[in-house]
């Protein structure tokens, strides 16, 4: 009984009961420290892969823009025009980089303009793109108001083709070109003509009645196709309205543009050839 | 019987056990604690170390990525890259115990393995060619590099 | 020294650091290995706040050939004023009587996605300015102010390059760096966004 009653000692056990609880508070900060005090912490940024992809953007578009406007001024000085609208850009281009930390460099290769070297008829204008492509879709054939071809030069012996395709893909128009004459095919396959030409003209305007392009107008929206681009090179031009809207293509030279970009952790230098005007 | 007259006798208590069991109890109560303590921040420190492994991991397999993306947006613009580099950095020990990072080109992983056994993966995914490589903790600064000849990425110390 | 006395009390003091350690065996065990997590979550909120907005800068900077893109047109459209959200309309600052608002694809855009999210935004541009015969950049001007940020704020940002025939409306601040070429200007457009 007198164990049961005894009410000594109470403060000791509240004491332990305190001690107790100012322990546990303790010990999960404790824990806490100690796993933290385990941890390794990774420093620094990652790279924004957009920043890079938003400076090849811009380059390629400045370079595009810079060729335009020098060939709409014309006279003598086009490269001299288009040199400086582009050194006043890599001069600058750096500056806006420098906020972000990097460093930015812009070199660009005009040989192929200054040697009037035209680019293929392939997809990217190299010798080794897809010979065979789609140059723009759903096309309204009696809106295309610019289709030529300047300064083609072929391979002998192989063939060269543009062809314009219907939504489900078969042609309603194709015009060949091999090393005699030209072929224009309509959609009943018949062939309008076997012209000889001796040799490929140098421009071809393909608005021409002679070509019978438009007669391709009755069958819908069409696909404009470029068939053994890689046999021949020179420049395109191609207006129009596709899905209602304007559309541009053209294409005169590949310039190469050799683009460097660095920052504390991260180099890089490629080269991208650029198609110009578009 | 009274109970107070039994609480209050102490014929046949021996002094000696007495102190002997006190002095036993007390050092085993005190083992235990420092014990279990041990073993609880080991197991802590394990884990802190996983735990450090997968956001190393994670860091490394998103530089590894870019790098391919990179080598993807140049090849799709038809250009072509000349040289890319990387830096990463590890820190040299993680919970003072150094471990090695197994980049393996096969099954496209990111391997840690410490010595007390602490062990995580982190896998990714590229379409480039990776050279695998095996990197010791401590041992200096790495880059991840693109070889333009072999179209390939490997991993160099700086 | 030694006496017989106290075998309670002692006892009493050996049950109570069985309790205290009973407590702290329980203790350690029942508080789970995690980091601390209040910064982790802030790490997820930071990347997906990031995504988000350079997805959104992305796609208002795509244009097709022969074409501006939106982000584009609303630089070029910008009159140079600041706008402050009022909870429907980003109107002007310090002339909350007019009637004159901000209605471009940029706001649109911040309308639908950000401000439907509880997102806090500021929209910022950058752009080359000639100060002393030379070119610097500017410092950052508003076009949308909201405030200071918060800690966790994040920002994205892209690059446009204006060209002369891009005419800019009246009392746009920024001007052509380059009068011997077609070349305006380069602008950098700065999206900082915070949660609340």
């Amino acid at each position: 009984m007198g164990i049961i009653q005894n009410r000594d000692a109470q403060f000791m056990l509240l004491a332990g009961f305190i001690i107790a609880i100012g322990l546990v508070i303790t010990t999960v900060m404790l824990n806490s420290i100690i796993f933290e005090g385990n941890m390794a912490v990774g420093g620094g940024s990652e790279l924004s892969k957009y920043e890079l992809v938003n400076m090849m953007q811009i380059t390629r578009d400045e370079i595009r823009n810079a060729y335009i406007n020098a060939t709409l001024i014309g006279g003598t000085d086009v490269t001299v025009n288009f040199s400086m609208q582009m050194n006043n850009f890599s001069a600058n281009l750096p500056k806006m980089f420098a906020l972000h930390g990097g460093a930015v460099n812009i070199t660009l290769d005009i040989g192929n303009w200054n040697n009037t070297r035209y680019a293929n008829f392939t997809d990217n204008g190299m010798p080794a793109g897809a010979a065979n492509w789609t140059v723009v879709e759903g096309v309204n054939v009696s809106s295309v108001d610019v289709f030529k071809f300047y300064n083609v030069t072929k391979a002998s012996g192989k063939n060269f083709k543009i062809e314009a395709r219907n939504s489900t893909g078969s042609s309603v128009w194709s015009i060949e070109f091999n090393d005699t004459h030209y072929i224009v095919t309509n959609i009943t396959n018949t062939t309008n003509g076997s012209t000889p030409i001796n040799p490929l003209p140098n421009d071809i305007n393909l608005i021409d009645p002679i070509y019978y392009f438009q007669s391709a107008s009755s069958y819908g929206p069409v696909s404009i196709q470029i068939i053994y681009g890689n046999n021949s090179y020179g420049r395109f031009k191609i207006q129009g309205i596709a899905n209602g809207k304007v559309f541009y293509r053209e294409r005169d030279y590949i310039l190469n543009t050799t683009s460097t970009f660095s920052t504390s952790k991260f180099k890089i230098n490629m080269t991208i050839p650029v198609s110009v005007p578009r | 019987m009274h109970i107070k007259k039994l609480l209050k006798n102490e014929d046949a208590v021996s002094i000696s056990i007495g102190f002997i069991l006190m002095f036993a109890i007390t050092t085993i109560v005190f083992t235990v604690v420092i014990i279990s303590f041990n073993t609880l921040s080991q197991s802590s420190e394990k884990s802190a170390m996983i735990e450090s492994f997968d956001i190393i991991g994670e860091a490394i397999a998103i530089k590894i990525v870019t790098v391919d993306t990179l080598i993807n947006i140049a090849d799709s613009n038809n250009g072509s890259i000349n040289s890319l580099e990387y830096e990463f950095t590890m820190p040299e020990s993680i919970a003072s115990k150094t471990y090695t990072i197994n980049i393996t080109n096969s099954t496209y992983q990111i391997i840690f393995e410490s010595d007390n056994g602490a062990r995580s993966v982190t896998p990714f995914n590229i379409s480039s060619d990776l050279i695998g490589q095996k990197i010791y903790s401590g041992s200096g600064n790495y880059k991840l590099i693109f070889n333009n000849n072999t179209k390939s990425i490997y991993i160099a110390e700086q | 020294m030694f006496d017989e006395r106290a075998q309670l009390h002692t006892l009493e003091g050996v049950a109570a650091s069985v309790i205290l350690l009973i407590v702290i065996i329980y203790a350690i065990d029942a508080t789970s290995m995690t980091p601390l997590t209040a910064s982790t979550s802030s790490v997820h909120i930071e990347s997906e706040l990031q995504t988000l907005g350079q997805d959104i800068l992305n796609t208002l900077d795509y244009a097709e050939p022969g074409y501006r893109s939106k982000l584009k047109y609303d630089i070029m459209n910008w009159d140079g004023q600041e706008y402050i959200w009022n909870g429907t309309l980003y109107i002007e600052k310090g002339n909350f009587s007019s009637s004159h608002n901000l209605t471009n694809n940029l706001t649109r855009l911040l309308k639908d996605i950000l401000v439907n999210q509880g997102i806090a935004h500021k929209v910022e541009v950058v752009y080359l300015i000639n100060s002393n015969n030379i070119t610097v950049p500017s410092s950052s001007t508003d076009i949308i102010y909201a405030g200071s940020p918060s800690n966790n704020a994040v920002i994205v940002s892209r690059k446009i390059v204006l060209q002369d025939t891009d005419i800019v409306s009246t009392g746009n601040p920024i001007e052509d760096i380059d009068h011997s070429s077609n070349l305006r200007n380069i602008v950098e457009i700065k999206l900082v966004m915070w949660r609340m």
